[in-house]
């Protein structure tokens, strides 16, 4: 095959478009290979059809330059031999620990190599043995000859932080005043040779995408013996605020190489002197830039979560709750579908007609007329507000147990990242406790008024509240389900607050106390973790979702339905707007009270 | 004798009181109440399976990676070239394969109105092993058609048009070589006059970016070209750097994709027409008269050889007129005469050269 050279003449035409065009921009390049690998079609299929073969690089990397490499040439990698012909010959696989001549400061030549690195991982969990098994359990991506590097290693680019290119510029203006013509440097790509690494090369979501590449392959794991670390770490509150797009949380790294080891050094977390060693793990959670502060007792809490496999407390506590919203949202949810069932198949309670006529007097009558208001001014207002901070904190805090959605990511990111929506959350959840609080002293002043005007006794009072649950609810709540499932004529008159309304404000009582409770827990988990196990984190964030989930079932699907959604309030029920309950749903769901206010000479409740 | 039937006499007007009637009415109301609550119920019962199935999924099953979290691609197979998914296809690829080294970033531009690569008998790569130089062929697919050099016409001063490779239509020159063609040309009233260019060339920069899918260096000039007054210092900063840079961000990626003039007003309908040919011709009985022919009506319009890479690059007039296709007037100049193209020439002819190594190092 005839061979033919080209002159120097050639060489300039054939660099002449990287000359003319990118002077500057491919300084590095002075091989011109970028002349042809900067595009990125420059690629092709290989000979057994299964793979693409891409030949380009990124001329921005060279370029800005991007990377620690960026000042390489090409054939400080690539065999010369090989790239210097076209078509190229067949690529010998990179050595990347092969020795380097770099040009230092001051022009002198400086030799490098990767050699050093190579000996840390060979004292690390990720030894070479373990990393050609995990290349072949993995099906052998890395083909013969190729650096196992390369299973966590592409090029590597330096990270901006967060700035922008041209905001990045100015710190290097400064630098060339004096860098400039005396003490020649190449100022931009030692100022990001510098400061990148005071920054992660990669996002908390890519590194632990990268080491779930192994720890989640079920053959290296079982051929190590692994659990599925990244998965359980991602069930955690810090794996959730990563998916979540969080880069202040802790990632792998953060607990299993520590502030003081490099990325090449980890350990097994048997070993005495790793992080992640149980013995260690106290100092590891409580490094300053992390839980700064907290007890020794913070590392019981769970940072790796598998609730369907621990069979621990958690895991209890998780079923006891699955009972409780099966057994309490299970009855409402069904109520709520039979009565739309009800509307659907045209059946009427037998006494309607005769409930709308009398709320209908009732209303036409100015005497009667205010005492068919069920809210007043004050509890409209507390509702309002219990509504407010009720929509706040599941905006705020459900984008955390859907951690993995997309809409969850975004949501959190219209809040600020996740530590401007837990900002949010904590002040809300604040609110919501006072809000507690206030209702309660409401409710005493209540009794204390009751208690002066009638001199009936404190429980007395208090166990004939209208909000008060009493047997009788229970009674009728059977009643309702008797009726829906056709087992009863009528429908059983409710009073002005129902059964299903005082079973829904008991719930909202109990779960602003456990989510407040567990919720503060959390908070202040730096005070929690010197008083108790860290573990009560772990149980308390379990409740603090459990019940929170429970509570968006009943409010989403059961209050909305009924105060929303439902033909008989549609568009929605005012009764929270103007404290007048409509016509209809007077007659549906509070006859007792109707016929209350019709008997003559009683008083109505206030 | 039998009685005539006459239609009942009601004015239009009459007929819609009558079925606007209150019982009609109560009856279409009836009905609407009924489907609605219908609607709730089903959403309600939906709902609430929807809740109770993921409590037990979460709390009872083991948990699952999610897809985001999903373990890096191994290599880059073919079958992404298919799916407009792939990381590197629609959206930037966060790293590369694992056995590559180099980033791959946004690697590929699809064409979904290719007949050819779509049609399932060329892959969306298309030229292989089989051609002498497939990698160099292969990058002038991102902005060529296939017609370009398998089927030239036969009237040397035929027009190219650009076609859009999202819609197949017939569109302008791509907004970067606008763009370059326009600070080339403008050069001085950039200097003298920069409030009279400095609209054309935010909305050129913008379309660039937009076709070019992700470019950081560009999206940070037009920021800063779009808040600093025209003829500022800041924006004459940011118009230097945009010129200087601009011709090493147009690579080809323009969504778009030059035709000749025939092929590009008849794209549309071609893909149609060549995608139920190849349907047939698979359905065809293998080696049969039937798919032969079908093999010949597809590939009737070709060339028996694709077109010398000289015809373009280093011809006298060349087959493509790179000016009149939107390029500025210094890129078509080193278009025409490309020493490389002559060189792939004699690759194409089976000889190899070496590239010498004077300009390294400052040599």
């Amino acid at each position: 095959m005839a061979i033919l050279r080209v002159n120097f003449a050639l060489l300039l035409a054939i660099a002449l478009p990287v000359l003319v065009t990118a002077s500057r921009s491919l300084a590095y390049d002075t091989e011109g290979c970028l002349a042809c690998h900067q595009y990125r079609g420059l690629s092709r299929i290989s000979d057994d059809g299964k793979e693409i073969e891409l030949f380009y690089v990124d001329p921005n990397y060279y370029n800005t330059p991007r990377g620690p490499h960026s000042r390489l040439k090409c054939t400080d990698c690539h065999l010369r031999k090989e790239v210097e012909v076209f078509p190229h010959q067949p690529q010998t696989p990179v050595d990347c620990g092969k020795t380097c001549h770099l040009d230092g400061p001051n022009q002198v030549e400086v030799r490098f190599s990767h050699e050093h690195v190579s000996e840390m991982l060979r004292h690390s969990v990720h030894g070479e043995d373990c990393l050609t098994q995990s290349n072949q359990l993995l099906g052998s991506p890395l083909k013969q000859g190729q650096s196992p590097c390369l299973l966590c290693h592409d090029e590597p680019l330096f990270s901006r932080g967060g700035q922008t290119w041209l905001q990045s510029e100015a710190p290097i203006n400064r630098c060339n005043t004096c860098h400039d013509e005396q003490l020649t440097v190449d100022t931009r790509q030692f100022y990001w040779h510098v400061t990148a690494r005071t920054r992660p090369a990669r996002t908390n979501q890519d590194l632990v995408r990268l080491c779930a590449m192994c720890h989640s392959n079920s053959a290296i794991r079982a051929r190590f013996n692994m659990p599925d670390a990244p998965i359980s770490y991602l069930a955690s509150f810090h794996g959730k605020a990563t998916l979540l797009g969080s880069q202040e949380t802790a990632n792998c790294l953060n607990c299993h190489d520590g502030l003081v080891r490099n990325v090449h050094q980890i350990l097994a977390h048997a070993d005495a002197t790793s992080p992640a060693n149980a013995a260690n793990l106290p100092d590891t959670c409580r490094q300053p830039a992390c839980h700064r502060g907290a007890g020794t007792m913070i590392s019981s809490a769970a940072v790796h979560l598998d609730l369907s496999r621990s069979r621990g407390v958690e895991f209890f506590i998780a079923c006891l709750f699955v009972l409780l919203i099966v057994f309490t949202f299970g009855p409402s949810l069904l109520l709520t579908a039979l009565k739309m069932l009800e509307i659907v198949t045209g059946r009427k309670d037998p006494n309607e007609h005769q409930h709308i006529e009398l709320a209908k007097k009732l209303l036409a009558d100015p005497r009667t007329r205010p005492q068919l208001d069920r809210f007043n001014l004050h509890q409209r207002f507390q509702h309002w507000v219990l509504a407010t901070c009720f929509i706040i904190l599941v905006l705020t805090g459900f984008p955390l147990k859907f951690a993995e959605q997309t809409w969850a990511a975004w949501l959190i990111g219209e809040f600020g990242g996740i530590s401007g929506a837990r900002r949010i959350h904590h002040y809300t959840g604040a609110l919501l406790i006072l809000g507690l609080f206030y209702h309660a002293a409401y409710i005493l002043r209540e009794l204390r008024r009751q208690h002066k005007t009638t001199g009936a006794g404190w429980l007395k009072i208090l166990f004939g509240l209208p909000m008060w649950v009493g047997p009788s609810d229970l009674k009728q709540m059977n009643a309702i389900m008797l009726y829906l499932l056709r087992l009863r004529k009528d429908y059983p008159a409710g009073g002005r607050f129902n059964a299903e309304e005082k079973f829904e404000y008991i719930g909202v009582f109990w779960g602003s106390i456990v989510l407040g409770s567990t919720g503060i827990l959390m908070w202040f988990n730096a005070w929690t973790t010197q008083h108790l196990p860290g573990r009560i984190l772990t149980i308390a964030i379990l409740i603090h979702t459990m019940e929170a989930f429970l509570a968006l079932l009943h409010v989403g699907i059961v209050h909305m339905v009924s105060v929303i959604f439902s033909p008989d309030v549609f568009p929605v029920s005012p009764a929270m707007f103007t404290g007048q309950t409509p016509i209809t749903e007077l007659a549906d769901g509070h006859a007792a009270m109707l016929d209350e206010i019709n008997r003559p000479g009683e008083v109505p409740h206030a | 004798m039998p009685k005539r039937f006459h239609f009942p006499r009601i004015s239009p007007k009459a007929l819609w009181a009558k079925i606007t009637a209150t019982p009609f009415r109560a009856a279409v109301k009836s009905i609407l109440v009924r489907a609605y609550a219908l609607v709730i119920f089903a959403l309600v019962l939906s709902a609430g399976y929807l809740a109770v199935h993921y409590l037990v999924r979460t709390v009872f099953f083991p948990p699952v990676l999610p897809e985001s979290m999903q373990d890096w691609a191994a290599r880059l197979d073919v079958a992404l070239l298919r799916s407009s998914q792939a990381e590197g296809v629609e959206r930037p690829a966060p790293r590369a394969p694992i056995s590559h080294y180099h980033g791959v970033d946004q690697w590929f531009q699809p064409d979904p109105g290719n007949g050819c690569t779509l049609s399932g008998c060329h892959q969306p790569i298309p030229h292989d092993h089989r051609a002498k130089v497939p990698a160099f062929a292969n990058f002038h697919t991102t902005f060529l058609t296939c017609q370009m050099c398998h089927a030239p016409p036969t009237d040397r001063a035929a027009a190219a048009r650009w076609i859009n490779t999202d819609t197949s239509a017939v569109q302008d020159a791509p907004a970067i070589l606008q763009l370059l063609e326009y600070l080339e040309l403008n050069a001085g009233a950039i200097e003298s006059r920069p409030a009279s260019v400095d609209a054309q060339i935010k909305t050129l920069l913008q379309q660039s970016i937009t076709a070019i899918g992700q470019d950081a260096l560009l999206d940070e000039i037009l920021a800063e070209i779009q808040s600093s007054e025209p003829g500022s210092p800041v924006w004459k900063r940011a118009v230097n750097e945009l010129m200087g840079e601009l011709s090493l961000h147009a690579r080809g990626e323009y969504r778009a994709k030059l035709a000749w003039t025939a092929v590009a007003d008849q794209r549309a309908s071609k893909f149609q027409e060549m995608t139920q040919q190849a349907q047939q011709y698979f359905a065809a009985t293998p080696g049969s008269p039937e798919q032969h022919n079908l093999y010949l009506a597809i590939h009737g319009p070709l060339a028996s050889a694709p077109t010398a890479c000289v015809s373009c690059h280093d011809n006298e007039p060349a087959m493509l007129d790179f000016r009149a296709a939107g390029y500025s007037p210094k890129r078509s100049a080193l278009l025409s005469h490309l020493e490389i193209a002559r060189l792939m020439q004699q690759i194409r002819q089976g000889q190899h050269f070496y590239i010498p190594s004077m300009l390294e190092g400052g040599q």
